[in-house]
């Protein structure tokens, strides 16, 4: 089995799916670190498993966990806690560049 | 004075409180005192709370300060998980672990430094720096809750909460030489947490005594209305169960001890003896090997990553995503390559799969044995820079964690004894299920017979 | 030559009209709330915020996918949904992928044009497939206003149930004739406003057209129709154009149909219509190119590890099936049995659960009151349909007072036969001459005394009652 090497296509459009920007550089360490761990996590292949839908609950009991549809206002936020950690607003809106 | 509370436990200092041999204020100073006066050569600290008074338990007469990882949101305190993305977060909101350390009489004395967002097993990932071993400044604390474990080792504080995805507490507790206790996947509540891989990650102590482990547990453990992953199992009574005689089967597996260094092997086998002749049975048993729960933690826990960082764009709160470091972009990368199309079902969904494998191994072997006994780390705390020889460093120096990470099960780091260069040696006791009253138990054995050695208390250097 | 059909499919939105949100106990009420008030650590996608479920929205969905004879998961989960846009906070959607609430569905709705007049209509029916229905959370609102986008995150976590059906419709007809019994089911079930104006009804739909008419499709076509569930995805166009936006029912149909002529005339030149997303122009009625799907869209869904399955057990869900009202379809043919309505009135009656539940309680308690009154009324419910259809009577008055005006208009005409004798046996002796002249054979002078008498009644009385009683005095 040869060591697998992204294209750098590939590295291009997941970063794109991410929303990272990537530097020439950077592009080339993923190629190869991303082919690399691929070969290391190859080996659950030797391993057989059955199907399941359901990890979840062979450790976990719990299912079926809700909340009944009442409101709370124990933890909305004020306003000002609202943008208190936000770069930029305008009036009571969070604001990006226009995106249409 | 100062010489009476050096390296007292939470449960004594409480104890120096209610006879008044000190107050809640002298004790918060004392603790200031050392951070400001140590903290410049150890990086600990990210955040220090000057201002004692944290908002909600003014009324509380006893006030035990205590160190939070940096991942944990404090309302009105700066939080950061140690990234340039989150540099100037001020949460509006407490998480639900810190909101119970509040109602229970902590104060939060400071935010601990770390991996940035916990990725990372030596806290160099930190985009403030790295925190440095107290044993060897020369040296890393182990991650990611690095800057939790050496403030406790140094006791700039009594105690500290961490968290661990597979092996962020066992593993810097094992190399700075205290006690990381690791409790149940949904103990503990991960509300306001700052989520690394949502269906591993566990909050936890570092502590100086199985005693404070117990009693911090006691307070963090239960059901959350606010995180649906959280178990209402009922919360016993953990400082009672501590001091109950047991005796246990204690499962040993040769898998965990291949590749781990000589001097380990032998302390820990040291303590095995010690331990049957406390009067526990022994048992060989067999696991699945510990590189297939690499493969799986290493895919399981990056696809969640790369998810739970997509809502990091800068709009409501923090920088925008060109401020990820490089270990946060890798995973991101890698976890939406495994994530995507036409590669969901042969990594994704196989390892999950195999996870449900381990797990069914895991429930093999407890039907055999109460508690498994295994190193903590394959090695010694590294030097500074390292890991860069290693592509795989964070996933092998937690070779022997991700098992039980991976399984959700709980598990204490313990010091057992020093290698040749002066550096602490962790064991670890895995148990059941929600069997942390176990664990504690054997390690309370443990801690009464050996007193660890010392290792806990002989860090004379940081004495004032 | 060669002939086009039209392939549609429907993804249709709805928000559910729950108290708080999907994930979190912010109000899920955001009409006309002043921009970001009502947030909260989760909504908001802070660091470190947890969802947990909402166990209302979960069984309205489970509650729609029984009214929409769907098969319900008995295990389902939540799934990530990954995409960027600044409206959803978090960077993922928390929706449903795998294993939905409900699959394979099939809602059968009335086709027939009805005719008022027809006394005993045959209805006829369409039945359309619902591939699935799943449920997930909104996202927050944009306003695109000079060189920004604004965000407003009130509708960030609202539930939203989506329906997927398979691509049956060939006309948009049937499109605007399904959605508008959807959303008639909807509220019946009562757990949206289902308002295509207010946005808690949203449409997508994705049209195409293939060819057909060359015999080898025809024998094709043929062959498959034995084999109805497979048949039509076999055939589908390599490509598909999304129309979102719309919000209206008829400009649904503006704009399938505008898509159509669009397509077909593409097809036309030889070329294939672009794989894309469209938008609609009221103003104009066309359709237009909003955003290509670039290299298509990967989602990167996995199971949502914050929150634990769902699994329905039998008990729980016959409990959820109890709660499924009688729906307007069996009440239309109850009402044409039971109470002996047209069909067409009877379809009117059911479009609203609160007036079909009016009518019913009217027609009781007229039933009741009628007989203490010894008062005989026929085609009693066809009586008080005619009264709420062509609104006589307002039904905003409670059903007692309704009662009372039906029975008033319905009374005097019978209880004062024997003065509508008297004062016609009257009116005879004082109009001679209308009378003569009726003799005579003047047969309109007999309106006279009608009118007369109408006078007399102030407009109360029946004038076919009156001639036939004139009648039957003088001759």
């Amino acid at each position: 089995m040869g060591k697998k090497i992204l294209s750098k296509e590939e590295v291009l459009h997941l970063a794109k799916l991410v929303k990272l920007t990537l530097d020439e550089g950077e592009v080339k360490k993923y190629q190869k670190q991303l082919g690399e761990t691929l070969d290391y996590i190859k080996n659950l292949k030797e391993l057989k498993t059955k199907k399941t839908n359901n990890y979840f609950s062979s450790f976990h009991n719990a299912v079926n966990v809700f909340f009944k549809d009442e409101i709370s206002k124990k933890r909305q936020l004020f306003k000002e806690d609202v943008f208190k950690n936000a770069k930029k607003r305008r009036g009571n809106y969070f604001i990006v560049e226009r995106i249409l | 004075m100062i010489m009476e509370i050096f390296g007292k436990s939470i449960i004594e200092l409480i104890d120096l409180i209610k006879t008044k041999k000190i107050s809640s204020k002298e004790l918060y100073h004392y603790f200031l005192k050392r951070i400001k006066k140590y903290n410049p050569k150890l990086n600990a600290f990210l955040t220090v709370v000057e201002d004692r008074i944290n908002k909600t338990n003014r009324t509380n007469k006893i006030e035990i300060p205590i160190a939070v990882k940096d991942n944990f949101c404090t309302q009105g305190i700066r939080t950061t998980a140690s990234s340039r993305v989150l540099e100037d977060f001020i949460p509006p909101y407490e998480s639900t672990v810190t909101q119970k350390l509040i109602d229970n009489g902590f104060s939060i004395i400071g935010k601990t430094n770390m991996d940035a967002w916990a990725h990372g097993s030596s806290t160099e990932t930190s985009d403030f720096g790295p925190t440095k071993n107290p044993w060897d400044l020369s040296r890393v604390p182990g991650g990611s809750s690095g800057g939790s474990a050496a403030a406790v080792a140094a006791y700039l504080s009594p105690a500290a909460i961490g968290s661990e995805t597979a092996g962020s507490i066992r593993q810097p507790a094992a190399w700075c030489g205290v006690i990381g206790l690791k409790p149940t996947y949904g103990r503990v509540s991960r509300y306001g947490l700052i989520a690394m891989g949502s269906s591993l990650d566990c909050p936890g102590s570092l502590t100086r005594t199985v005693e404070d482990a117990a009693f911090l547990l006691g307070i963090l453990a239960g059901k959350d209305d606010y995180d649906a992953t959280s178990s209402s199992k009922e919360v016993p009574n953990y400082l009672k169960i501590l001091k109950e005689k047991k005796k246990y089967t204690l499962g040993i597996a040769k898998e965990y001890f291949e590749e781990v260094d000589e001097e380990i092997k032998e302390k820990v086998f040291q303590m095995i003896e010690r331990l049957k002749k406390m009067g526990h049975r022994l048992k060989e048993i067999k696991l699945i090997h510990p590189k297939y729960s690499i493969s799986v933690y290493t895919i399981i826990q990056r696809a969640e990553v790369s998810s739970n960082l997509a809502r990091y764009d800068g709009v409501r709160y923090g920088n925008n995503r060109h401020y990820f470091g490089s270990e946060a972009k890798r995973r991101i990368m890698l976890g939406a390559f495994t994530l995507s199309y036409g590669y969901y079902d042969a990594y994704y969904k196989k390892a999950q799969e195999v996870r449900k494998l381990i797990i069914d191994d895991f429930n093999q072997v407890f039907k055999q044995v109460d508690l498994i006994i295994a190193p903590t780390t394959p090695i010694t705390a590294l030097k500074l820079g390292e890991w860069e020889k290693y592509p795989f460093f964070g996933e092998l120096m937690d070779v022997l964690n991700e098992p039980a990470a991976v399984a959700g099960l709980p598990a204490i780091s313990l010091p057992v004894g020093l290698d040749k260069n002066n550096l602490p040696i962790g064991m670890q006791i895995i148990g059941r299920w929600f069997d942390e009253g176990e664990i504690l138990n054997l390690a309370y054995q443990l801690e009464k017979e050996t007193e660890f050695f010392g290792v806990t208390k002989i860090l004379e250097d940081w004495k004032d | 030559m060669e002939k086009y059909q039209p392939v549609i499919g429907l993804e249709i939105h709805v928000e559910l009209k729950t108290l708080a949100k999907m994930f979190c106990q912010c109000p899920a009420d955001y009409f006309g709330k002043p921009p970001n008030t009502q947030v909260c650590p989760v909504c908001l996608g802070l660091p470190g915020a947890l969802p947990v479920p909402n166990q209302k929205a979960v069984e309205w969905t489970v509650l729609l996918g029984k009214a929409l004879n769907c098969q319900i998961n008995k295990i389902s989960k939540f799934d990530r949904k990954h995409y960027f846009y600044p409206d959803l906070p978090k960077g993922y959607q928390i929706s449903q992928y795998d294993q939905p609430i409900a699959v394979n569905g099939k809602f059968q709705i009335p086709i027939s044009k009805f005719q008022t007049n027809s006394n005993n209509q045959k209805l006829s029916f369409k039945t359309f497939r619902i591939r699935r229905i799943h449920l997930e959370e909104d996202t927050g609102k944009l306003i695109h206003s000079g060189g920004q986008t604004l965000i407003d995150f009130n509708r960030s976590g609202v539930p939203l149930v989506e329906i997927v059906t398979e691509p049956d419709f060939d006309n948009s007809d049937d499109v605007k004739r399904f959605l508008e019994e959807l959303q008639v089911i909807i509220r019946y079930l009562d757990i949206s406003d289902c308002d295509m104006e207010k946005g808690t009804m949203r449409l997508e739909s994705n049209v195409s057209v293939r060819k057909i008419g060359n015999s080898k499709f025809e024998i094709r076509n043929r062959a498959k129709i034995k084999n109805q569930n497979s048949k039509k995805e076999n055939d589908l166009p390599s490509y598909k154009v999304e129309i979102k936006n719309i919000n209206s029912f008829r400009f649904v149909k503006q704009a399938i149909d505008y898509e159509i002529k669009r397509q077909i005339k593409l097809l036309e030149k030889g070329e294939t219509p672009i794989q894309e997303t469209r938008g609609f122009d009221e103003k104009k009625g066309v359709t237009f190119s909003q955003r290509r799907k670039e290299e298509a869209t990967d989602y990167r869904y996995f199971p949502e590890p914050d929150i634990p399955p769902m699994v329905f057990n039998d008990h729980w869900l016959e409990e959820i099936t109890k709660q499924v009202p009688e729906l307007p379809q069996a009440r239309l043919e109850r009402y044409v049995k039971e109470f002996g309505l047209r069909s067409y009135d009877a379809f009117l009656l059911t479009r609203d659960r609160k007036i079909a539940d009016y009518f019913e309680k009217v027609t009781l308690k007229l039933k009741i009151k009628s007989q203490k009154l010894s008062l005989k009324v026929k085609n009693l419910g066809q009586t008080v349909a005619n009264f709420i259809v062509n609104k006589k009577i307002s039904p905003r008055l409670s059903e007692d007072e309704f009662v009372e005006k039906i029975i008033e208009v319905l009374k005097p005409k019978e209880v004062d036969e024997k003065k509508l004798d008297q004062l016609i046996s009257q009116l005879i002796k004082l109009n001679k001459k209308a009378v003569e002249d009726y003799k005579k054979g003047k047969k309109n002078a007999i309106m006279f005394l009608v009118g007369e008498a109408m006078r007399e009644l102030k407009g109360k009385g029946d004038p076919q009652i009156i001639i036939s009683k004139i009648k039957s005095q003088l001759d």
